[in-house]
């Protein structure tokens, strides 16, 4: 297969080593004219530069499967996380109060039962506390929407 | 940990230096898990979806499913059944499960030992390539039904962008949706995994 006009931008990371990470820079290379669409897509990823901060934020989780405990975390880590935890907490929450026109909460699939303590996004998407808190935690998106709530919640939090 | 949960619940946990509330919900996290995938295991075998069947490896464990893939007509797998597993983390819905093919399958984004690499099923903190846009990562309302019509999917359809197995994808590229023998891209056909 001497000809491959695969675009090949990264490998899957769930098994990457360094060998495969130059072994594809220098394949990469080797492609002659397609070289100036991939050196585009190789350099810092465009769609999360405003994001920029916020990625580093997940360090609570350093890497997939692996979460630190908080005494581990430096400082600069504590910091971060404290702030996330401090934005989801302004977020509207309430208590369902039986309303028909939400019934179930998407992430657990569970009806809601009144009483159950509900929070509520930017977007409208209502969801356990539980349930919606430790997802905003990895990602601040709406998981239903994919609404980002960090605008939201910035907005808020700096007028409280 | 009932203390932690006290603070937590009443917002008084800013210092998480000591908050134990990740201690608490990795607890919490394994009866919901259990819950989802029991409703999940019961609503596919009362409604079974087109395309794949769904269940246990081990009727006592939740958390490891073996799925059996119909190849998508109109597909180079067209014709064959292809028998994957699924690896649930304690933690899911909030993480994303691992899945295996375990038959041959030949596609440029299952790695040669079958694991799948389809980004849905990465984290969405894994930001380490940087070529995914969030909303193609995970999200917590995935379901074992919506993980498999995205693999579905991504079978007519490989994600040019990450190859996992770069061998196939310069092999799906050059020869392509002309290639006419099926058999090639899946070696298991029709007796997918029942030699056992
Ligand atoms: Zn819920
Ligand atoms: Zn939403």
């Amino acid at each position: 297969m001497g000809n491959c006009f695969w675009k090949i931008m990264g490998n899957c990371f769930s098994s990457p080593t360094s060998d495969d990470i130059s072994l594809l820079r220098g394949s990469n290379e080797r492609m002659g004219p397609r070289d100036s669409t991939i050196s585009d897509h190789l350099g810092p990823p465009p769609p999360y530069v405003s994001h920029e901060d916020e990625d580093h934020a997940y360090m609570y989780f350093p890497s997939p499967n692996v979460s630190r405990p908080a005494s581990q975390l430096t400082e600069e880590e504590q910091i971060r996380i404290a702030k996330r935890i401090g934005l989801i907490q302004h977020l509207p929450s309430g208590v369902y109060d039986g309303s028909k026109k939400i019934r179930e909460c998407v992430i657990c699939m569970i009806e809601f039962v009144v009483g159950d303590h509900v929070r509520y996004l930017p977007c409208m998407h209502t969801y356990h506390v539980d349930c919606i808190d430790d997802w905003l935690m990895r990602s601040l998106t709406c998981p239903s929407c994919m609404e980002p709530v960090e605008s939201a919640l910035l907005t808020s939090y700096e007028t409280n | 940990m009932a203390n932690a949960q006290v603070l937590h619940a009443k917002g008084l946990c800013h210092s998480l230096v000591i908050c134990n509330q990740y201690v608490t919900q990795s607890i919490m996290a394994e009866g919901q898990s259990t819950l989802l995938l029991r409703k999940q295991l019961a609503d596919l075998k009362k409604n079974p979806v087109e395309g794949f069947s769904a269940g246990l490896i081990d009727d006592d464990d939740i958390y490891k499913w073996e799925v059996l893939i119909i190849g998508p007509p109109d597909t180079l797998y067209e014709g064959g059944f292809f028998k994957a597993h699924l690896y649930f983390p304690k933690d899911y819905p909030q993480k994303p499960p691992k899945m295996k093919f375990i038959s041959d399958v030949w596609h440029p984004n299952i790695e040669k030992n079958g694991d799948v690499c389809i980004s849905i099923l990465h984290e969405p903190g894994d930001d380490k390539w940087g070529y995914e846009k969030a909303n193609e990562r995970w999200l917590p309302i995935h379901t074992v039904e919506t993980i498999l019509i995205s693999v579905i999917s991504m079978l007519a359809d490989p994600n040019d962008e990450s190859p996992a197995n770069v061998d196939a994808a310069s092999e799906w590229l050059t020869c392509g949706s002309s290639l006419s023998a099926p058999g090639k891209f899946g070696e298991e056909q029709s007796a997918a995994g029942d030699d056992a």
